[in-house]
């Protein structure tokens, strides 16, 4: 266990962060569930042809994600237990209840799509396989394996609704995330209604960040060929959104500094004092300014393309530690100032226990497993259009 | 039952009429077939939901407890009613003087006119809940200077007309006393009636 | 024939649905609402008296006596501000205040007041942490008090974050939600509160507003007093004698 430090005046009960590791852990979770889900939309509703090779991807890991967002919950509730209750008994005037209703609807149009994505593949797989293999695609299959013109073309329409009906829940899903933070009016760190916009911003940064270097790892580590095109259109939207997301954040901050209210003092001392590296160092320094600069580089000039995906990936892996500080700053910064707005307390996570940072790194490795599992079953990418291309 | 009704149908469809009429049923049965069948997944989907669904209600309604609900205002009082109850049915540990002094006269009748007057007895010897047991002990505190001190020490922050001591020992000194060894504030003050 | 059957069976399940879904979604509030309801009034208010209060700590100690409080964690505390001629502002909170305060360090001639503040839950008429209890697990009873139950609370500290007084903590013991209940049982069963009553100088008060001849009420009507942190638009009933600007 580290010692807190505290300076200042704190009341009694603020010595410790309530909000640990864990709840740092969740918005960023969810935060690439919609940023993946967010590019499988371009393609399927906005018609973006590059997108296509990582199009099914960007669903499944969109899927993987989902299924552990809520995990860092349970691992943070005093009664993991009753988590249920959120559901049985929801109270609607609270920004949390709705989270259990918004997510499952939201879980249930990601899988719906998925599956009527993979429909022809689980079919197609029920049909050539036997035994145990053959029970399994069957029940994926809800044991219908009609795959004529008539229900695919079905089919396809549905997905297209789906990824159209997605893209607003999944922008629902993470804006919620920072609006359970933004409508706390007792904490002026996070009070703002800048803070929804934010979190939808950095979560979809954060989607296309992951989503480029598990492509690029993918095509590393196996015979999957790479397609510059769709990278490169992926680092193109990166770079648009970021460029939002930062100016959001930087706007956010400025009008804090210059409204300078009450609270700003203790506030200011917090992030200088407490945050002086995750906050000024890498989330407004490093990670924001390099990729702003880089991904102009990489989208509007001229380069080789080895040169072009090397500096986009370098890009991609600082946004996601950006994102990352971000989900840090925000909400461990947030409890490390005494409501008596006159001290500081400090939070370091432990490494083991339930909270703790292994904890949290096997949590987040989960679903890669879960995306590698899936691709054992159904193929993640279509190595068959990939070599017709 | 089932039987029965099948062989009165053929029967009846034996004339010609009924003849077309079963071509164009049939028609229609192929197409609500075809039909059917691009919708089959969509509909074996839609029943896998709809049992999940209702399978979380029938949890539900058998989970809630039966009093949970809005208790006049969504926004402040929906909960569950018992809990009021339950918690109000906790019981008091501080008991009151009048209480004690049911058992304790002298002391009571002591604090009654004095300037400990406003002071219940809990406030020094702690909670009635330790003397459950009749242990004496436990209730006893002592008559040490730092008890008295806890209150009556000089601070800054104290209201200025609140009798207050700067040391025990400039006070003994200030009564033109010496500070004999095991001396403590109830040597000269009754702790129930100091003054 | 087989046409009936279907209707019927489509029938059945519609009405199996739809009777399933209003009992469970409607049945447990208004069938109680009738027994159990009364408008929120508020009825009831505390006064905290902070040019009496002498900083001796012993409400803390009641408190956590009366509510088995858990070490470290406080339903009620007592702050002191010791406010220098230059302005600067000084507040210590050793345990709590529980075990009482010891002289300062300062130069006296520099300090230009110092005085004791005690804290509790303001069991606000708005009260933040019951907006966004998702669960349904904290309150305000029938008769105004802030209340959590304890069988409800999933521990998601979210009250916690809401509350601009810190009045809540995690309990370590239940992992719910805990904060003062300015001692609802003994209300219920006619007695003050444990503060109340150990208080040896009446800095606390509490009672009925609408008990013209209380204490609280003729306070109410002679004194004027000051709430915490105003601006949040929770509507503390917690109310201070002698606020000064500093206190948040
Ligand atoms: C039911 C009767 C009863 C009540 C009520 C009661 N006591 Fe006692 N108390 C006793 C008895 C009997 C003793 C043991 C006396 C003895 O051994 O001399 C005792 C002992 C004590 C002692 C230790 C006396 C010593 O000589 O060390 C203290 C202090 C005390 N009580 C305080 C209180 C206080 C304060 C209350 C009220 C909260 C209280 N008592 C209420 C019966 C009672
Ligand atoms: C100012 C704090 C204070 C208050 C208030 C107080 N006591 Fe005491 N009491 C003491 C101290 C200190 C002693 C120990 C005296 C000693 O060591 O000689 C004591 C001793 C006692 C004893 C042991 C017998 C004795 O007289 O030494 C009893 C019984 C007792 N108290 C009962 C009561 C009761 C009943 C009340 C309420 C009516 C009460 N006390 C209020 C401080 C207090
Ligand atoms: C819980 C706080 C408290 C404790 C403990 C306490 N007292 Fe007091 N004392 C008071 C209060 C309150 C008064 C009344 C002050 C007033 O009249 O303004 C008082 C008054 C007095 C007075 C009268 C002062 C005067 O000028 O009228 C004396 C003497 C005294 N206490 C002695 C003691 C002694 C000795 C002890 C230790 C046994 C003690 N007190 C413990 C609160 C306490
Ligand atoms: C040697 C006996 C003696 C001892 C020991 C003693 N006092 Fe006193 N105290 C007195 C006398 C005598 C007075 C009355 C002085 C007066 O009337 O001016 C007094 C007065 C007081 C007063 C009222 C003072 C004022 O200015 O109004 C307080 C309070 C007090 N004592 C508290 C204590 C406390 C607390 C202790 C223990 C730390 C203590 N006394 C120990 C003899 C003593």
């Amino acid at each position: 266990m580290h010692d807190i430090v505290t300076s200042g005046f704190l009341f009694p009960n603020d010595l410790h962060a309530h909000w640990s590791l864990m709840i740092v852990l969740y918005p960023y979770i969810t935060g690439l569930v919609a940023g993946a889900f967010i590019v499988s939309s371009l393609y399927h509703v906005f018609g973006i042809k590059e997108l296509k090779p990582v199009a099914r991807f960007s669903l499944v890991a969109a899927f993987a994600f989902l299924m552990f967002a809520c995990t860092p919950l349970l691992f943070h509730l005093g009664h993991p237990e009753r988590a249920l209750n959120i559901m049985f008994t929801p109270k609607f005037t609270s920004a949390m209840s709705g989270f259990g209703y918004i997510y499952n609807f939201y879980l249930l149009i990601v899988l719906l799509e998925i599956w009527f994505v993979y429909r022809p593949e689980i079919i197609r797989r029920a049909r050539e396989t036997q035994g145990p293999l053959k029970a399994l695609y069957w029940c994926l299959a809800l044991g219908s394996l009609n795959d004529d013109e008539a229900s695919l073309g079905l089919d396809r329409k549905i997905i297209s609704v789906l990824a159209a009906v997605g893209i607003p829940s999944a922008c629902i899903l993470h804006g919620y995330v920072g609006f359970l933070f933004g409508s706390l009016k007792s904490n002026p760190w996070w009070s703002s209604p800048l803070m929804p916009v934010i979190f939808l911003l950095s979560a979809i940064v954060s989607g296309i960040s992951i989503l480029i270097v598990c492509y690029w790892l993918v095509c590393r580590f196996s015979d999957l060929k790479l397609d510059t095109g769709c990278l490169t259109a992926m680092f193109k939207y990166l770079w648009g959104f970021f460029i939002l997301d930062v100016s959001m954040e930087g706007l956010e901050l400025l009008t804090h500094i210059y409204e300078a209210h009450e609270e700003w003092h203790i506030v200011s001392l917090m992030l200088s004092e407490r945050l002086g590296f995750s906050f000024y160092t890498l989330q407004l320094g490093i990670c924001s300014v390099i990729p702003l600069i880089a991904l102009g580089f990489v989208v509007l000039k001229k380069m080789q393309d080895a040169t072009r995906i090397r500096l986009g990936l370098i890009c991609s892996v600082l946004i996601l530690v950006q994102v990352l500080a971000m989900r840090w700053n925000v909400i461990v910064g947030g409890q490390l100032f005494s409501k008596s707005l006159r001290g500081l307390t400090s939070y370091t996570p432990t490494i083991l226990g339930r909270e703790g940072l292994l904890a949290a790194l096997v949590l987040f490795m989960m679903p890669f497993v879960v995306m590698y599992v899936f691709n054992l079953i159904l193929p993640l990418f279509n190595k068959e259009a990939e070599s017709q291309q | 039952m089932i039987f029965d009704n099948a062989t009165r149908q053929t029967n009846q469809n034996n004339t010609p009429a009924a003849y077309t009429k079963r071509q164009t049923y049939r028609t229609r049965h192929e197409e609500e077939a075809s039909f059917m069948k691009a919708y089959d997944h969509i509909i074996r989907f839609a029943l896998l939901i709809t049992a999940v669904i209702a399978g979380f209600f029938i949890i539900r309604a058998r989970l809630v407890p039966e009093s949970f609900g809005v208790q006049g205002s969504y926004s402040y009082a929906f909960y569950r009613a018992d809990s009021a109850d339950e918690q109000a049915a906790l019981p008091a540990v501080h008991q009151g003087s009048a209480h004690c002094s049911a058992c304790h006269a002298p002391q009571a009748s002591l604090r009654q006119t004095n300037a400990h007057a406003g002071l219940e007895c809990e406030t020094c010897h702690g909670s009635f809940k330790a003397h459950n047991n009749n242990t004496k002990e436990r209730m006893a505190v002592s008559g040490s200077v730092d008890a008295c001190m806890l209150c009556h020490a000089a601070l800054t922050a104290r209201p200025a007309q609140f009798p207050q001591i700067d040391s025990f020992s400039a006070h003994v000194a200030q009564q033109n006393e010496t500070l004999l060894p095991g001396m403590t504030c109830v040597t000269c003050h009754d702790p129930h009636a100091p003054m | 024939m087989k046409h009936d059957r279907r209707e019927f069976i489509k029938k059945a399940g519609w009405t199996f649905i739809g009777s399933g879904l209003y009992i469970n979604l409607f049945s447990a509030g208004p069938a109680l609402a009738g027994s159990r309801s009364s408008a929120l009034k508020n009825l009831y208010a505390f006064i905290v008296n902070t040019e009496t209060c002498i900083g001796c700590g012993k409400c803390a100690a009641a408190c956590r006596a009366e509510n088995s409080v858990p070490d470290g964690n406080y339903r009620t505390w007592i702050e002191r501000y010791t406010i220098m001629h230059s302005g600067s502002v000084e507040v210590d909170s050793p345990h709590g205040g529980e075990k009482g305060f010891t002289p300062l360090s300062f130069n006296p001639a520099d300090i230009r007041k110092s005085f004791f503040v005690p804290k509790l839950c303001n069991h606000c008429k708005k009260p933040n942490c019951v907006q966004v209890c998702p669960v349904g697990a904290t309150y305000v009873s029938p008769e105004g008090f802030v209340l959590v139950d304890e069988k409800r609370c999933v521990g998601c500290s979210y009250c916690m974050q809401a509350c601009p007084y810190s009045a809540r903590f995690m309990n370590p013991v239940t992992h719910t939600a805990d904060k003062c209940t300015w001692c609802y049982h003994r209300i219920r069963q006619g007695k003050t509160t444990a503060c109340v009553q150990v208080c040896p100088v009446g800095a606390r008060l509490f009672g009925r507003v609408d008990d013209t001849d209380g204490p609280v009420a003729q306070l109410l009507k002679a004194k004027r007093l000051q709430v915490l942190k105003p601006e949040t638009g929770n509507e503390p009933m917690v109310l201070y004698v002698g606020l000064d600007k500093e206190v948040h």
